[in-house]
């Protein structure tokens, strides 16, 4: 049985999540950059800004209900001490 | 920076074609992003009918399921930005003057490619395949006498009337005689400075 805080997948996500956010901002920059502010642009990024907003609100809507400040428990399957011989 | 407002622009230089790749390339890799995403929700629908299964909201495995359905999530919907941005900001330029071949590679790369028309030597064009030849599309080979040989223009609709369209511009550009160093230019204006002294043995040589 492994016991862990819940806050370390919270830190995890949030670091995943961070480095994904990022990666958005790079492709938001390229994009003015080398398109300009043409109508396709402008649309397609605001399309793009919306759905990172539409799944941060779902997923943050549903980890509403996870207490962060518990532990997590792994149960591991039990071993037969005399597996290898007594 | 409008996308036909390409780096070298020339004052009385006029864009002719402006071209993208065919909208079912992009279409395409759409299609497999939507399959991918759809293929967890499914697995998991068919595995709710083998065997229930509940998650607690406070439970290790309900906080893994949502957090790591949002971030794969994310990284989908980023990937399919980044398959729009691979398809839009990749162009090709024909002017009436130079092609231009502006390829966007990841984040960090862009390759510009351009060539006069007056070197571009030869012009094909090719239609592979079921979808392509229904919806016409295909590619432009350009082969130029320049360092980069040849311009590949990938999956443009309506291949063989660019090609056309190129060929038509350089036999505008070929009667009008614009390439530089044109020994026909040199020929015309030593004939309105011509003396009368006769051509040395080394003139009627090169004549």
């Amino acid at each position: 049985m492994i016991d862990f805080p819940a806050s370390w997948v919270q830190y995890l996500v949030m670091v995943l999540g961070g480095l994904l956010l990022l990666l958005s901002l790079l492709y938001l920059q390229n994009a003015f950059r080398h398109g300009g502010n043409s109508g396709a642009n402008i649309l397609t990024s605001g399309i793009f800004i919306a759905g990172i907003v539409v799944i941060a609100w779902f997923s943050l809507g549903l980890l509403r209900d996870v207490d962060w400040s518990s532990t997590f428990t792994i149960e591991l399957p039990a071993v037969n001490p005399h597996f290898f011989g007594s | 920076m409008h996308l036909t407002d390409f780096p070298g622009r020339e004052a009385e230089e006029k864009v002719m074609l402006v071209l993208h790749r065919h909208w079912f390339i992009f279409l395409k890799n759409i299609i497999i992003l939507v399959l991918v995403a759809g293929a967890p929700l499914v697995v998991a629908w068919i595995w709710s009918h083998i065997r229930t299964w509940e998650l607690a909201p406070n439970s290790l495995g309900y906080a893994l399921v949502v957090s790591g359905g949002a971030l794969f999530y994310l990284f989908l919907w980023i990937l399919m930005y980044g398959y729009w941005l691979d398809y839009y900001l990749d162009f090709f330029i024909v002017t009436n003057k130079r092609v231009v071949d502006i390829e966007q590679s990841g984040l960090f790369g862009r390759t510009v490619a351009e060539e006069r028309l007056y070197r571009i030597q030869d012009v094909t064009s090719d239609t592979q395949g079921i979808m392509a030849t229904m919806l016409r599309y295909g590619n432009v080979y350009v082969q130029t006498a320049g360092k980069k040989e040849r311009f590949i223009f990938e999956h443009v609709a309506n291949p063989e009337d660019v090609a056309r369209t190129i060929l038509h511009l350089t036999d505008k550009i070929d009667d009008r005689m614009e390439r530089p160093g044109d020994p026909s230019q040199f020929i015309a204006a030593a004939g309105q400075q011509q003396s009368s002294a006769p051509l040395s043995a080394d003139q009627m040589h090169k004549n």
